[in-house]
C-alpha cells in the first residue's frame, strides 16, 4: 500500500478550507479573534500571527502552496515539518473555524511526518497500518460508547431529529427522502450503533472489505443530508490509509469488466 | 528486533485515547500535553464527540436537539430570528455551535462573539446584539451562554 490517494485527500481538504479562509482573512484571524485552546494561560510561539493582515495572508497563501506541494509528492520530509508548523499554526490562531476535522488533519499530518515514508511511492510498513487501524477502530468504538446511554438513540429517535436540526439541516432530495421515510431513519440510526460499536473486530475479520463498503455508504450519507463540514472527507482519509482502496477498486473494476464480457457472450 | 516506530505510534495514540476519556485527572492530561499543545495540537478526541453532552440530559425530558433554536438579532427598534438557510455552516453555523464551550468563560467568548457579529452583520448592518434562542428555556442556558444578548462590540 502507498500513501498517494491519502495524500491527495488530505491536501484537497486543507486547499479547499484555506482558500475559504483567504476571503475573509481578517475576520477569522484578525485581532480579537483569537480564541486559545486548552492552554489559555500562557502565550504560543504563534501569537504574531494575528498581527497584520498581510502576515495573516502570506502564511495562508504560503500554507496552499507547500499542501499542493505535498498532494504532487514534491515535498521532502523537512518539508512536511514545516507544513506540520505552518497547519497548526492556523489552527492554533482561531481554532473555532477549522474545527474537528482539523484536529484529524493535524494528527494525520503528524503520523505522515514521523510514521509514514516521505514519498507516496514507498509502501508502508504493516506494523504502523495495524496500529492505525486499532485507533480507527477505537475512535468508533467509544463513539459508539458514548450514544448507547442517550435515550435517542437507543429509541432510534437520534437520526429523525439531527436531521432536522436547523443547524445540521440541509434541505435537499435526499434529507426530505429520508425524512419521509421514517423506517429507514430508525433502521440507519440502529446500523450505525452496531456499526460503531462493532467496527474494531470486525477490521479483523474476512467482512473487512464490506465494512469498508458499509463506513463509506454512511459517511457519504451523512455528508449528503447533514450539514457537517468536512467530517465525512477526513474520515475518508482514514479509510484510505487503513483500508487496501486502491485493490477494492482494482478488484472491482475487473469484476465489471468480467461482467461485461459475459454480458456480451 | 523491536521495531522503535510502531512502539513509539501505539504510545501517542494510546495516550490520546486515555486523554480523552477523563481516567487521568485533568491536571495530569494537561502535564502530558502541555508541550504539543503549546503548538496548538488539540489531541483529545472529546471534541469528536463533544455534541454527545448537549444530547444526553437523561433527568431532562427532551434533549437540547429536540428544543426549538434559532438566532435573533436585535437592531436598534427590532428583534427578528435569521433564517436559518442564509447562515453558512463555517461562518455563523459551527461558531454557534462550538460558542457555548466558550461562553463560560466571558474571556475566552470574545473572540467568537466577534465572528459571530462580523459575519450576521453582513446579513443586518444595523446588527446591535445577537440571542442563540433555545425554547423551552432552562436554568443551565445561560451559563452555555444561551438565551442571553451578547452585545456586538466591533472589536476587529
Amino acid at each position: 500500500m502507498n500513501t498517494k490517494l491519502f495524500r491527495y485527500f488530505l491536501a484537497i481538504h486543507q486547499i479547499w478550507l484555506l482558500s475559504f479562509l483567504l476571503r475573509d482573512s481578517w475576520s477569522w484571524f484578525g485581532k480579537n479573534q483569537m480564541v486559545t485552546l486548552r492552554t489559555p494561560d500562557f502565550p504560543t510561539v504563534f501569537d504574531f500571527f494575528n498581527q497584520s493582515p498581510v502576515i495573516i495572508q502570506v502564511f495562508l497563501g504560503m500554507t496552499i502552496v507547500i499542501w499542493g506541494l505535498f498532494a504532487l509528492d514534491k515535498l521532502n520530509r523537512w518539508g512536511q515539518v514545516l507544513l506540520f508548523f505552518l497547519n497548526v499554526s492556523i489552527h492554533n490562531a482561531n481554532p473555532y473555524i477549522i474545527h474537528e476535522p482539523q484536529q484529524m488533519v493535524n494528527l494525520l499530518l503528524m503520523i505522515q511526518i514521523f510514521f509514514l515514508p516521505s514519498s507516496a511511492k514507498q509502501p508502508v510498513d504493516k506494523n504502523i497500518l495495524q496500529i492505525l487501524s486499532v485507533f480507527l477502530g477505537v475512535y468508533y468504538l467509544l463513539a459508539g460508547l458514548k450514544k448507547l446511554p442517550d435515550a435517542l438513540w437507543l429509541h432510534g429517535q437520534a437520526l429523525e431529529i439531527l436531521l432536522l436540526w436547523p443547524p445540521f439541516f440541509k434541505g435537499n432530495l435526499f434529507t426530505l427522502f429520508l425524512k419521509n421515510n421514517s423506517y429507514l431513519l430508525v433502521f440507519t440510526n440502529y446500523l450505525v450503533l452496531v456499526f460503531e460499536l462493532l467496527f474494531l473486530p470486525l477490521l479483523f475479520s474476512r467482512l473487512r472489505r464490506w465494512l469498508f463498503l458499509l463506513g463509506l455508504l454512511i459517511h457519504l450519507g451523512i455528508s449528503a443530508s447533514m450539514e457537517v463540514g468536512t467530517f465525512s472527507w477526513i474520515m475518508l482519509c482514514w479509510y484510505l490509509l487503513v483500508f487496501p482502496v486502491e485493490a477494492y477498486v482494482k478488484t472491482f473494476a475487473y469484476n465489471v469488466k468480467s461482467l461485461g464480457r459475459h454480458a456480451s457472450k | 528486533m523491536l521495531k522503535l516506530k510502531p512502539i513509539i505510534l501505539s504510545i501517542l495514540l494510546i495516550l490520546i485515547v486515555v486523554s480523552a476519556h477523563d481516567i487521568l485527572p485533568d491536571k495530569a492530561n494537561y502535564i502530558l500535553w502541555r508541550a504539543i499543545a503549546r503548538i496548538g495540537i488539540d489531541v483529545a478526541m472529546t471534541p469528536l464527540t463533544a455534541d454527545m453532552s448537549l444530547m444526553m440530559e437523561p433527568s431532562e425530558a427532551t434533549s437540547f436537539y429536540q428544543r426549538k433554536i434559532s438566532i435573533v438579532g436585535t437592531t436598534k427598534d427590532s428583534e427578528q430570528p435569521f433564517a436559518w438557510d442564509s447562515l453558512g455552516f463555517y461562518e455563523i453555523r459551527l461558531p454557534i455551535l462550538l460558542f457555548t464551550e466558550y461562553a463560560a468563560n466571558e474571556a475566552g467568548s470574545l473572540g467568537f462573539t466577534n465572528a459571530i457579529c462580523f459575519q450576521l452583520k453582513k446579513l443586518k448592518p444595523e446588527l446591535i446584539s445577537f440571542r442563540i434562542d433555545l425554547k423551552p428555556p432552562r436554568e443551565t442556558d445561560l451559563p452555555l451562554g444561551l438565551n442571553k444578548n451578547w452585545i456586538c462590540k466591533n472589536e476587529y
